[in-house]
C-alpha cells in the first residue's frame, strides 16, 4: 500500500539491480515500505544506465549479472563523477573467498549475503545513505587535498 | 668366451667358400663354435629369427641378390646382431656402402687371416653390445617419455576435475542461495503483515518457514567449508579472545534453533577463564554445529547444555555440549566424526541433514590445534567436547610443533618473522594488516599481534628461504592495495629473525619464540 500523503519526490530513490526477477520483486516490497522510492533493473548495464538517468540516493546490486556483471558495474560507478558518490549494497549468494571482499575495494559500501534478513536489508540502507551523507558534510567543510 | 657354444651362421651360396671359412673360424682357439651354413638365402632369412647367432657371415655376391639387399632385410626387421660381410677381391669400393647398410665388418676372402678374422669377429660382438645397449636405453627412454606423458595427462585430469569439482560446489551454493532468498523474503513479507492482515497461528508457520530456510542456508555452507578444507584454502584467522566473546557471537542462534525444537538450551560458561588463541569464527561455528546436532537427537522439553571450563594443566579450555537423548552406540562412537555418517534411527528424518556437521566440528577443531572427542551412553545421552589452546605461547608453540610433527609432508624447517609498519596507524588499518598477514600466510602457519605496530609470523616449510614468504606477501600487498581507493594498507616492513630445523625438542627456536612472543589483545567492539 502507498503512502499517498507523502510526495514522491521527498522519498528517497533506491536503485535495484539484480537478474532475477523475484528477487527484485520482494527488497522492493520491503524498501517500498520502509519509505524508499523503488527503481529496478536486471543487468549490470541497465543499472548504470538507470544510475545515470534516476540518481538514486543508494543502489543495492548484485554480483553474478548478464550482460555486465555487478564488478564491472561498481568499478564504472566508481569512475565516472555522476555515480561514484552514490553508496551501494552488494547483495548476493557469492560467498566465496573474498569475492564480496573485491566488491567492497572496488567501492561497495556494504555486503549482504543472501538470503539475507529483511530487517538488515533495510538497516544496510539506512546505514549507508548516513555515511554518504556525512561524508558529503565532510567534503564540503575542508576542502580535500590530492595527493596523486 | 671360451668353453661357451657358439653358433656361427654363414650364409653363402659357395659350399666351398662356406667351408674354407669353417676351417679358418675353427683355427681360433678361444672360440668353441658350431656352424650353420645356407646356400639358400631366402631359407636363411625364414630361419634366422628363430635361431641363435653369435655372429652372422654373409657373402656379398648371393647371386640374384646381393649381400646390401639382405642386410637389409636382415636390419629392417628389426635384428640387431653382429653381421660380417664377405666380399671378393676389388670389391672394398662397396665396403662404405655396406657399413651404411648395417654391417658391422667386412673382410676381403681371399685375405683372411686368423688375426684379421679374429679382430672382425670381435669388432662385430663390440658394435652389437654397444648398439643393443642403445636400443635399450632408447626403449627404457621411450617408456619413461611415455609414463612421463601419461602422468601428465592424468595430472591434467586430474587438476580439472578438481576445478571442476569446486566450481561445481561453488555454483550449487550460488544456486541454492537465490531461491532461498526469495522464499525467505516472501514468507517474511507475508509474516509481517505487508501483504495483508495475519492471524497469529499463521505467523507462527512462517517462522516455520523461515527457520527452516536457515537450516537449508547453513547445509549450503557446510558443504562450501568441507569444500574449501578439502583445498587446504580455508583461511584461518586466529586471535587472542575470551571463550564468552565467542559464546556471546553464537547465543541468539543457538537459542532461536532451541526454542524452534522446543528444548530448553542452558548456557554455562565458567567464570574467569583464561583468553585463548583461537579463530573465534571457526570456534562459534563448532559451538553451533555441536548444538544443532545435539537438538537433532533430543526430544520435545528435553534439555541440552553448552558449558565451558578449564584445564589449567593442559594449557587449554574445554567447551562441551551435552544431551539427554538416545546416546551412541559404542560401536558408531568412532565413526560419528566421518563424513557423511549418521548414526542412529532416532533421528527424526525431517531433520536429517548431509552428515557433515561433526565431520566440519572436528575439522575446525584441529586447525585450531585442539581434539575433540565424543562420550556417550545408550539411554542416556551424549558429550561432545573439543578443546581450545590457550594464549599462553609457551604452551601454545609447543603445541604447534607437536602438531606439524604429525602431518603428511612434515615441514622442515620453522622460522621466525616480524613484520611492522609505521607507528600511529589508525586501528582500522592496524586491524586490516592483521587480518591481511593472516590471509597471507598458509593455514598452518601462525601470525601473533606482539607489539601495536608489529607481528611475529612462525612459518613452517620445506624451504629454509625466507625470502619466498617475504616477497609472496609483499607482492599481495601491491596487489590488495590497487583495489582500496582510499585507504591503502601502510607499507609493511619485514624481516627473518631465523630457521631453525625442527628436530627433538626445538629449544633454540621455543627459546627465542618466547622472547618476541607477546600477544597484545586488539580491543574488540
Amino acid at each position: 500500500m502507498q503512502d499517498r500523503e507523502t510526495k514522491l519526490a521527498q522519498k528517497p530513490k533506491v536503485l535495484i539491480v539484480d537478474d532475477d526477477n523475484e528477487i527484485v520483486r520482494g527488497a522492493s516490497i520491503r524498501l517500498r515500505a520502509a519509505g524508499y522510492d523503488v527503481i529496478a533493473a536486471h543487468d549490470g548495464e541497465a543499472g548504470y544506465n538507470a544510475a545515470l538517468q534516476h540518481h538514486p540516493d543508494a543502489i543495492i546490486l548484485d554480483l553474478r549479472m548478464p550482460v555486465m556483471d555487478g564488478w564491472t558495474m561498481l568499478a564504472t560507478l566508481h569512475k565516472h563523477e555522476e555515480t561514484k558518490a552514490i553508496p551501494a549494497v552488494v547483495l548476493s549468494a557469492n560467498v566465496v573467498d573474498r569475492e564480496g571482499g573485491k566488491a567492497m575495494d572496488l567501492g561497495a559500501s556494504c555486503f549482504l549475503e543472501k538470503p539475507y534478513e529483511a530487517k538488515r536489508l533495510v538497516k544496510a540502507i539506512e546505514f549507508v545513505m548516513g555515511e554518504s551523507a556525512k561524508k558529503r558534510s565532510n567534503q564540503a567543510g575542508s576542502k580535500r587535498e590530492m595527493h596523486h | 668366451m671360451a668353453g661357451e657354444q657358439c653358433i656361427v651362421v654363414i650364409i653363402d651360396d659357395d659350399p666351398g667358400d662356406a667351408e674354407l671359412l669353417r676351417r679358418q673360424l675353427d683355427e681360433i682357439p678361444t672360440l668353441n663354435m658350431d656352424f650353420v651354413h645356407y646356400k639358400d638365402t631366402s631359407e636363411a632369412l625364414l630361419e634366422l629369427t628363430q635361431r641363435d647367432a653369435y655372429v652372422i657371415f654373409l657373402d656379398y655376391q648371393l647371386g640374384k641378390v646381393t649381400g646390401s639387399d639382405v642386410l637389409g632385410w636382415i636390419r629392417g626387421s628389426g635384428d640387431l646382431r653382429p653381421i660380417i660381410v664377405l666380399t671378393g677381391q676389388g670389391d672394398e669400393s662397396i665396403a662404405a656402402e655396406l657399413m651404411r647398410s648395417g654391417a658391422d665388418d667386412y673382410l676381403v676372402k681371399d685375405d683372411i687371416t686368423p688375426t684379421g678374422l679374429r679382430r672382425a669377429i670381435a669388432n662385430a660382438r663390440a658394435q652389437f653390445l654397444r648398439r643393443r645397449g642403445e636400443e635399450h636405453r632408447r626403449t627404457l627412454l621411450d617408456e619413461l617419455e611415455a609414463t612421463k606423458v601419461s602422468l601428465e595427462k592424468k595430472n591434467r585430469r586430474l587438476s580439472e576435475l578438481y576445478k571442476t569439482a569446486h566450481e561445481f560446489v561453488d555454483n550449487v551454493s550460488h544456486e541454492f542461495r537465490t531461491p532461498l532468498t526469495v522464499i525467505k523474503e516472501f514468507a517474511s513479507i507475508v509474516r509481517d503483515g505487508l501483504a495483508g492482515d495475519v492471524t497469529d497461528e499463521q505467523r507462527e508457520y512462517l517462522d516455520i518457514v523461515n527457520n527452516r530456510v536457515d537450516d537449508l542456508s547453513i547445509m549450503v555452507d557446510d558443504m562450501l567449508d568441507i569444500s574449501k578444507l578439502e583445498a587446504g584454502i580455508l583461511g584461518v584467522c586466529r586471535r587472542l579472545c575470551r571463550v564468552d566473546e565467542i559464546v556471546e557471537r553464537v547465543r541468539t542462534t543457538l537459542m532461536q534453533k532451541a526454542s524452534a525444537s522446543k528444548i530448553s538450551l542452558d548456557i554455562a560458561v565458567d567464570d574467569d577463564l583464561p583468553a585463548v588463541f583461537c579463530d573465534p569464527e571457526k570456534i562459534g561455528r563448532v559451538m553451533i554445529n555441536l548444538v544443532v546436532n545435539s537438538l537433532k537427537f533430543s526430544r520435545e522439553s528435553e534439555r541440552v547444555e553448552l558449558w565451558a571450563r578449564q584445564n589449567p594443566a593442559e594449557s587449554q579450555i574445554i567447551i562441551g555440549v551435552s544431551d539427554n537423548g538416545p546416546g551412541i552406540a559404542p560401536e558408531n562412537v568412532r565413526s560419528i566424526f566421518e563424513r557423511f555418517k549418521q548414526v542412529g534411527g532416532d533421528v527424526r528424518s525431517s531433520t536429517k541433514g548431509f552428515g557433515l556437521g561433526l565431520n566440519i566440528a572436528k575439522e575446525l577443531v584441529h586447525i585450531n590445534f585442539g581434539d575433540i572427542k565424543v562420550e556417550s551412553e545408550v539411554g542416556k545421552g551424549s558429550t561432545f567436547s573439543f578443546t581450545v589452546p590457550t594464549a599462553d605461547p609457551s604452551a601454545f608453540i609447543l603445541r604447534y610443533l607437536d602438531r606439524i610433527k604429525q602431518f603428511q609432508n612434515s615441514p622442515v624447517f620453522a622460522s621466525l618473522l616480524t613484520a611492522r609498519v609505521d607507528e600511529g596507524q589508525p586501528s582500522f588499518l592496524i586491524e586490516d594488516v592483521g587480518q591481511f598477514l593472516q590471509h597471507e600466510v598458509r593455514p598452518n602457519d601462525l601470525v601473533f599481534h606482539v607489539k601495536p605496530n608489529a607481528w611475529l609470523l612462525v612459518v613452517a616449510s620445506n624451504d629454509q628461504d625466507t625470502e619466498v614468504v617475504i616477497n609472496r606477501i609483499q607482492r599481495a600487498l601491491t596487489e590488495t592495495n590497487r583495489n582500496r581507493f582510499d585507504d591503502g594498507l601502510p607499507p609493511i616492513a619485514m624481516s627473518t629473525k631465523g630457521v631453525w630445523r625442527i628436530e627433538g625438542q626445538n629449544t633454540e627456536f621455543v627459546q627465542r619464540f618466547k622472547e618476541e612472543c607477546h600477544i597484545v589483545e586488539i580491543c574488540n567492539a
